[in-house]
């Protein structure tokens, strides 16, 4: 039976109405077929590779260009950007609100971008704040989250919560594990930092969606450092303890939050973790695949139990 | 041939549908109530986060203990090949009893037997032709494993249903030319020719099923043999593993004409179709052709170029959505550039969040004033303006 029959069949026990049909049909049908995603990866691509190229053009031409050239086009560019952006967006709401078009979120994202070339650009010609640069990253940290909330576009959120993990010296575009002792206690308070900040601003009721988006970050920063803790012997067992209690947290909140991510953060993490600790006298390869396998064969029976206790809806 | 039935993989994927429809607003909770029933299915299943974790955790206990049968047996040579087979029978079995027995369907466990049942045939296979006689090999070890490898992975994309195992099995054999010691030239004439085959056969398929189930699988396959064919023809685009770009010059200009041609093909005929894999394959090819098009024509790249290239982006995407936007009910032939789907916003949404850790030059941590200002012989010769930001 094809899907056209089954919509059909729903539509003559009356579980649908004909109107739904309608509706279905031309989507089974493909008599509406939406190049949303597609339209919104083009101009994503296209701002990334138009403010590589700005980047890229006044790295390599500036002594050319001249500074009041390049600092008044950038400085148009962000002005043209921002005033499109005040001028379209829909007055400010705590509520999710939905961009009155595509254009909009990415148009606030090229300003961001250009607006951190353009700050970069003064420090490197000008060298204002010289060894007190990273208080850029904590200007950019507060300009992007004010212009994430003011136009509720994750992409700016998303810019914010690496500016400010950049002004905390974690190095995340780079995948580098976090080794220094003092590098994992700024992990830490990083993640505790935005994840405060994002319970505050749930609290309050200032939109309310973009809590998770500071849970994901704020769990994998404090899990990876954590984990590099464990890994470093030094104070292993404090980072350990703190270790197993954030996993158990994070599965028991992911759990009866149906947020299944924060599962899988975890329980991968924690048994990393865990594994690094119970391995790390090991001298024998036996024993270690024997680890391996019990522990391997004890989380699989947790986890298809939590499975069979959820079904697959959850 | 297949665990699953046809109405099992039917009913699995309209309730899918279903779930995507109510989660869009476009019919009620309660009308969902009623129509499960009638789609339910006898297999047990789980959510991707859960499957995920068994499936890592699968392949965790099947490496190890295969890995503590060969330490206890100190097993060497000939050994290891026999372990290896043996395993991957077994693991072959092991999924076979998980989902006749325990009626498991895409739950990560089984999944993990039939992948690791393919790694250790693989594996055993490639250790059993690098034996060397008389100080010859068998056969060219790597070619060998790579057809062993598309063979086993046919075999459990026809037994399970897995798409990625058909990918990896037609990635495979598409690329099991590089292997041989044919001509750089004549390796991408024969993988394409076989990407084309599999294309080919992929497409007569489909015509019988259209989207409908196993259509929509044969859709998978003709658009990643669409995307096999491009990437062996694009001469720029992997040279490193794919051989030299330094091939005779009217090959050379058939591929420039072919990497045009191919998304503008694959395009056209998406849009008449309207197959969004296909569609999103071929939009891709068509900026690895813009991005590569300098290297084809040993033309010195631009500081210039990504920013028309990005402005060149965002005027289509700008002109595209325009002119769909003032169709009738923002629809022109069908298509629209509005989200019909909840599905699209959360992919964006996801890709949104990541986007700014991979994006953000901040988020490579703070340079020092030392990092920044270190010379790297900047192009401009005046007042010692020669460095980088």
């Amino acid at each position: 039976m094809t899907t056209l029959e089954r919509l059909n069949g729903w539509k003559e026990t009356g579980i649908i109405s004909a109107a739904q049909h309608e509706i279905l049909r031309t989507l089974v049908h493909k008599e509406r077929f939406s190049v949303f995603v597609e339209i919104n990866a083009f101009l994503y691509i296209g701002v990334l590779a138009l403010v590589g190229g700005l980047g890229w053009t006044v790295q390599t031409y500036f002594n050319s260009l001249g500074d009041t050239f390049i600092l008044a086009a950038l400085s148009l560019i962000l002005a043209a950007c921002l005033t499109y952006c005040f001028s379209k967006a829909p007055a400010y709401s705590n509520l999710e609100t939905e961009s009155p078009n595509l254009v909009l979120d990415y148009v606030i994202y090229l300003a961001c971008l250009v607006f951190s070339v353009e700050l970069s650009y003064l420090e490197f010609r000008f060298e204002i704040l010289r060894d007190h640069w990273p208080n850029y990253l904590l200007f950019s940290t507060a300009t992007f989250f004010g212009l994430a909330y003011r136009f509720d576009n994750r992409f700016v959120l998303s810019l914010a919560l690496s500016s400010l993990a950049g002004w905390f010296g974690i190095r995340v575009s780079r995948f580098e594990f976090i080794k220094s002792e003092q590098l994992q206690l700024a992990g830490l308070l990083y993640a505790t930092v935005v994840a405060l900040a994002g319970a505050g601003l749930f609290q309050r009721r200032l939109k309310k969606h973009f809590f998770e988006t500071y849970l994901h970050v704020a769990a994998n920063a404090a899990f990876v450092a954590l984990v590099s803790g464990i890994a470093s012997e030094q104070h292993p067992l404090i980072f350990f303890a703190m270790l197993i209690g954030l996993s158990g947290l994070s599965i028991l909140m992911g759990i009866r939050f149906r947020r299944f991510a924060f599962v899988v953060y975890g329980t991968i993490y924690g048994y990393i973790g865990l594994s690094i600790e119970l391995l790390r006298s090991a001298r024998e390869l036996a024993p270690v695949l024997a680890y391996f396998i019990l522990t391997g064969i004890a989380v699989i029976a947790l986890i298809a139990k939590l499975a069979r206790r959820l079904g697959r809806t959850a | 041939m297949r665990k699953y039935t046809e109405t099992q993989e039917k009913n699995i994927r309209l309730e899918r549908l279903v779930r995507e429809w109510t989660r869009s607003g476009i019919i009620e909770a309660q009308q969902l109530e009623s129509i499960l029933p009638q789609l339910r299915v006898e297999l047990r299943r789980t959510n991707l986060f859960l499957r995920l974790i068994l499936f890592a955790f699968g392949v965790l206990i099947i490496s190890a203990s295969v890995l503590l049968v060969a330490v206890i047996f100190k097993a060497g040579g000939n050994m290891i090949q026999m372990i290896c087979f043996v395993s991957a029978c077994i693991c072959f079995g092991v999924a076979e009893i998980l989902v006749e027995r325990r009626r498991l369907y895409r739950f990560g466990l089984e999944e993990a037997a039939v992948c690791m049942a393919v790694v250790f045939a693989v594996i055993g296979s490639f250790l059993f032709v690098s034996d060397t006689i008389n100080g010859m090999h068998r056969w060219a070890p790597e070619l060998f494993a790579l057809i062993v490898a598309s063979v086993t992975a046919f075999v459990a994309y026809l037994r399970f249903g897995y798409v990625y195992a058909v990918a990896a099995s037609v990635l495979c054999i598409g690329f099991a030319p590089f292997e041989t010691d044919l001509p750089g030239f004549v390796q991408r004439l024969a993988s394409a020719g076989i990407f084309a085959a599999v294309l080919t056969l992929s497409r007569i398929k489909r015509r019988d099923y259209e989207d409908e189930f196993p259509g929509d699988e044969y859709n998978i396959i003709q658009s990643l043999a669409w995307a096999g064919v491009y990437a062996v023809l694009n001469l720029h685009l992997i040279p490193k593993y794919l051989g030299s770009s330094v091939v005779p010059p009217t090959f050379y200009s058939f591929t420039y004409i072919t990497v045009w041609a191919l998304p503008a093909i694959g395009i056209a005929l998406a849009l008449r179709d309207k197959d969004r894999t296909l569609l999103d394959v071929s939009l891709a090819m068509g900026l690895l052709t813009f991005i590569s098009n300098k290297a084809y024509l040993s033309a010195m790249p631009q500081t210039w170029d990504p920013i028309l290239f990005g402005v060149a982006l965002l005027t289509i995407s700008l002109v595209v959505r325009r002119w769909l936007s003032q169709g009738q009910d923002g629809l022109r032939l069908g298509f629209t550039a509005s989200r019909i789907l909840r599905s699209d916003s959360r992919a964006i949404s996801m890709a949104a969040t990541i986007s700014g850790f991979a994006t953000n030059p901040a988020a490579a941590g703070a340079p020092t004033h030392s990092e920044m200002f270190k010379s790297e012989g900047g192009r401009s010769g005046g007042a010692g303006a020669t460095g980088s930001f």
